[in-house]
């Protein structure tokens, strides 16, 4: 990739549709950063995969020496394991329903309303993106530290919460203003109680964009390890921490594989949507841009 | 089906008089247009007679009472708008029973009303659709539709074919004609397109800066501007700055022969169609000397423009039977002007028919 | 829902009502966002510029003038910087090809091109450094291919500072990509077709109306990516060397295992102040985009 000259020739501006050898003769950028991209992105995740599958894997084959599911029971008869992921999907859950309970209001009131410093107010968000993480983590440690909120459940919530705000407001903001208002004011027209006109029409024509910020903020919940980390242990465990130990203990590759595999599960879920998040503009709304 | 009153009606937006005092009234079946240019405030009028926006002062009544108070969900009127405001998740047959299914009515009826509006509009067959499935101007047809079918006694429309073609645009027009004369419902259309609002009203009002100019037929808004705002706004026409003394109107190096009634001032404005400048043979009495500088074929007439000396550039209609070209040297008549002095209403010129001949 | 009904009347009172409520609306995530963001910070702030004396407690720099005389906080912190920018580098020499080419090219290849870059978007940093100890540890996967191959002299970057790298470029491909293509495609079609019409070739093009045309995206990308590395933990923990430590790793470890919470305090002050600029880029460049939009 570093190699590669600007891309910048004329045919990219120049022709639209092309014949297949065509384009392979003519998009030798494309065809080098797909090679080059397939293995440096998809090559680490191979070997995770078939580690999850593989029963034996002698040194130096290319793919397990023996396939199976042995390790998959005893994976989850651990259990550490058993015990942290409905935690950990609960504990997502719950995080996701808060927010949305403290935010979506708070959306709405940014889109619709005028009030003074609104713009300031809703800017001020930025903030969570602003300081650098791990730093902000201790800050909010020493104080829990002193609230004795250490490995407490509340304690985490909380600082998964401050991860959410940024997406669960924005994303819904930017989704009340899209609506055009005339479309209310034309049900008004017809006889709907202000009530009725949100429920019948706004909220169907913001779902979209609702349920991108709640599938978001869950799978961000979910994989959240670092705050969780520094709050949580040592009496909580969520799924992503308990990674870090299975990482570090190397007891048995394959339960890190296995742990892998089943984690990276909700984020097939986000793939599977991902062109729709992507043309709705909420893959960056996250980032506030 | 009912009539509006428009009673000293006043909408101020911070220290901006959008509306300032109109009132009139709309008789029962008529289709009224409110003409104006963008920012004349024609859309908040409308908008304060749907409920949408508060008036800062006045009162409006349909049949005789009030519904100044009343919220836009409660006012028997319904809005086309301008853009198509079709709900986007729900089908055209939704979109249509939305307004009845709050009426409490039962399956049946909606069903009905639902399909006798569709075919009305003619669009019957697309109660499946959504919108997004549905052309500009059959989303604007769905929204009159949605609008007709509550058998509101005031039809509001804002502007609800500039978002479309200029084909569909006529066709949808006379569609719009038909259907009013039909269903014999009061209407009130806003638009900033004189075309339009001279095809489809009976009666025109023309505003202006918060204001209203004038409210006529059509006819008379286009051969009586009783302002020179109306006047230059109504179609085409030529305004010449004149001074009047001891009885001559004189523009420029030329004169023309005063009315009675006329006040010796040099704040004159003349008003000239380019219809009532004819072409004369050399060596008519009181004929203007001119070159014609440029000639625009439009279609079943000639436009052609030219100067005049000491006047200045004129606009003029001529049929094609007559060659025209340019830097022809010609003679022209004004056989019809309109002359106005401070606010008051026009003076009207006729130069009689003999004096052509 | 208040503000739909514009209808009588709208007196004072109405929008002072309407303004109040939309204050309790907003209230509840500001005030979560003071009390976990603006307040911690700021007590850390103060705390570590204050010292107990016999009770008495005054201003100091003594905790600061600790951290910068321990040879091992400050090697922690040049590492922090030494790994941002080679990070920063490296990921702003792949990311901008790949930005231009995804804004300008068509068909099947960058549609999966774009799909790749996209990928680890989709894969949480922890499972990332799992799959790269597999992937480049000694006898992981790169290491097989390469003894097919005949090499044999492998070396892994594993618990070295170069798989650090390695990691946190892998995280910010699909977000950079992301921001540089979104800010490509308002440059429209024809501003580059009408440059290349007067004579423009593809270098003068990129340098002269492509760049000055995305200073904010870039920004931005800068800015949050920056903020990202100096703020990371997983990735340094899992995949870099004991020492040194980036400032992350530096911190959970004087938190966590010394059980000194007031020098990871210390630590944590100084990495705000660090990125408190770019932090305030960051926010004015976002802020000044928003703020544009609206008006239109």
């Amino acid at each position: 990739m570093t190699s590669a000259q600007p891309p910048v020739s004329n045919d990219f501006w120049r022709t639209t549709r092309r014949s297949f050898t065509a384009m392979i003769r003519r998009d030798g950028f494309g065809l080098l950063a797909l090679v080059v991209l397939a293995l440096v992105i998809l090559g680490p995740l191979y070997s995770v995969v078939l580690w999850a599958f593989a029963e034996r894997w002698r040194y130096p084959s290319l793919i397990p020496t023996e396939f199976g599911f042995k390790f998959w029971e005893q994976t989850f008869s651990r259990a550490d394991i058993a015990a942290a992921l409905p935690f950990s999907i609960v504990l997502s859950l719950v995080v996701t329903a808060l927010s949305a309970l403290i935010c979506l209001p708070a959306s709405y009131a940014f889109a619709r309303m005028r009030f003074r410093g609104r713009q300031a107010l809703l800017l001020s968000f930025l903030a969570t993106n602003a300081f650098p993480r791990f730093g902000l983590y201790i800050s909010i440690a020493v104080i829990f530290f002193r609230l004795n909120l250490i490995g407490t459940v509340p304690g985490v919530i909380m600082i998964q919460l401050v991860n959410t705000l940024l997406l669960m407001i924005w994303i819904p903001t930017a989704a009340f203003q899209g609506i055009d208002r005339s479309l209310e004011e034309a049900a008004l027209d017809v006889g709907a109680s202000p009530l009725r006109v949100f429920i019948q029409i706004t909220l169907p024509m913001v779902m979209p964009a609702l349920s991108a910020a709640l599938l978001l903020t869950f799978v961000n919940t979910f994989y959240e390890a670092q705050g969780a980390l520094l709050i949580g242990l040592p009496r909580i465990v969520t799924m992503p921490v308990l990674m870090y130990s299975l990482i570090n203990s190397q007891l048995v590759t394959q339960y890190g594989a296995i742990v892998s595999f089943v984690l990276w599960l909700p984020s097939l879920l986000l793939l599977l949507v991902a062109q729709k998040l992507l043309r709705g503009g909420y893959l960056t709304a996250g980032f506030g841009v | 089906m009912a009539r509006l009153d428009i009673i000293h009606l006043t909408k101020q937006f911070g220290n901006v008089l959008a509306v300032n005092d109109a009132g009139f009234t709309v008789q029962d079946s008529e289709f009224m247009c409110i003409l104006g240019p963008s920012g004349c405030g024609k859309s908040t009028l409308l908008r304060m007679i749907a409920g949408f926006e508060a008036p800062t002062s006045g009162d409006m009544q349909i049949d005789g009472e009030s519904v100044t108070a009343l919220p836009p969900n409660k006012r028997p009127t319904a809005m086309v708008f301008q853009k198509y405001t079709l709900w986007p998740h729900m089908t055209v047959y939704e979109n249509i029973a939305f307004g009845l299914g709050l009426r409490g009515l039962s399956r049946a009826v909606i069903d009905q009303k639902v399909h006798d509006s569709l075919a009305l509009v003619s669009l019957s067959g697309y109660e499946t659709r959504y919108p997004a499935q549905l052309s500009g101007g059959q989303q604007q047809r769905v929204a009159l539709a949605r609008a007709i079918v509550l058998e509101p006694k005031i039809l509001l429309l804002d502007e609800p074919f500039s978002s479309l073609d200029a084909i569909l645009r006529v066709r949808l027009r006379e569609e719009l004609k038909r259907i009013q004369r039909r269903l014999k419902i009061t209407a009130i259309f806003v638009t900033h397109d004189q075309e339009e609002a001279l095809s489809l009203a009976d009666r025109i009002a023309v505003m202006s800066g918060g204001q209203i100019e004038q409210i006529d037929h059509p006819s008379t808004i286009y051969a009586n501007p009783q302002t020179l705002f109306v006047a230059d706004f109504i179609g085409a026409m030529n305004l010449l700055k004149a001074s009047a003394q001891d009885g001559v109107l004189r523009l420029g190096g030329k004169q023309l022969t005063a009315p009675n009634g006329i006040q010796s001032s040099d704040k004159i404005t003349i008003a000239l169609r380019p219809e009532d400048l004819m072409i004369v043979p050399d060596g008519t009495p009181d004929a203007w000397k001119a070159q014609v500088d440029q000639v625009m074929d439009l279609g079943h007439y000639r436009k052609i423009l030219v100067d005049v000396p000491d006047v200045g550039e004129l606009k003029v209609y001529v049929t094609k039977s007559m060659t025209v070209n340019e830097g022809d040297r010609v003679s022209l008549l004004p056989i019809r002007y309109l002359i106005y002095q401070n606010d008051a209403a026009p003076i009207e010129v006729n130069r009689p028919a003999a004096a052509l001949t | 829902m208040t503000t739909l009904q514009t209808s009588p009347p709208s007196s004072a009172w109405s929008r002072w009502r309407g303004a109040i409520l939309a204050y309790v609306l907003v209230a509840p995530p500001l005030l979560l966002m003071v009390l976990l963001i603006f307040i911690p910070a700021l007590q850390s702030i103060v705390r570590t510029l204050t010292i107990d004396v016999e009770g008495q407690s005054g201003f100091s720099f003594s905790r600061y003038v600790a951290f910068f005389n321990d040879p091992i906080s400050v090697s922690n912190l040049v590492f922090t910087f030494q790994i941002v920018f080679l990070t920063l580098i490296i990921i702003f020499i792949v990311c901008f090809p790949l930005a231009i080419y995804l804004r300008f090219a068509q068909g099947r290849i960058a549609a999966a091109v774009q799909i790749l870059v996209l990928f680890p978007l989709f894969v949480p940093g922890i499972i990332l450094c799992y799959a790269l100890i597999r992937f480049l540890g000694t006898r992981g996967t790169l290491d097989t291919v390469l003894s097919i191959f005949g090499v044999t002299e492998y070396r892994t970057p594993y618990l070295k500072p170069d798989a650090i790298i390695i990691g946190l470029v892998w995280e910010s491909i699909p977000f950079t990509v992301l921001v540089l293509t979104a800010g490509l495609r308002q440059i429209s079609d024809s501003l580059i077709e009408s440059a290349r019409d007067v004579g423009a070739g593809d270098w003068t093009i990129f340098r002269r109306i492509i760049l000055p045309l995305i200073t904010r995206p870039v920004l931005i990308a800068f800015s949050l990516n920056f903020l990202g590395i100096f703020g990371s933990y997983t990735v340094p923990y899992l995949l870099g060397p004991a020492a040194p430590q980036m400032m992350g790793v530096f911190m959970q470890q004087t938190f966590g295992q010394y059980r000194r919470p007031d020098d990871a305090e210390t630590q944590a002050v100084i990495t705000f102040l660090i990125c408190s600029l770019v932090g305030l880029l960051y926010v004015r460049t976002v802020a000044s985009q928003r703020i544009q939009q609206e008006d239109e």
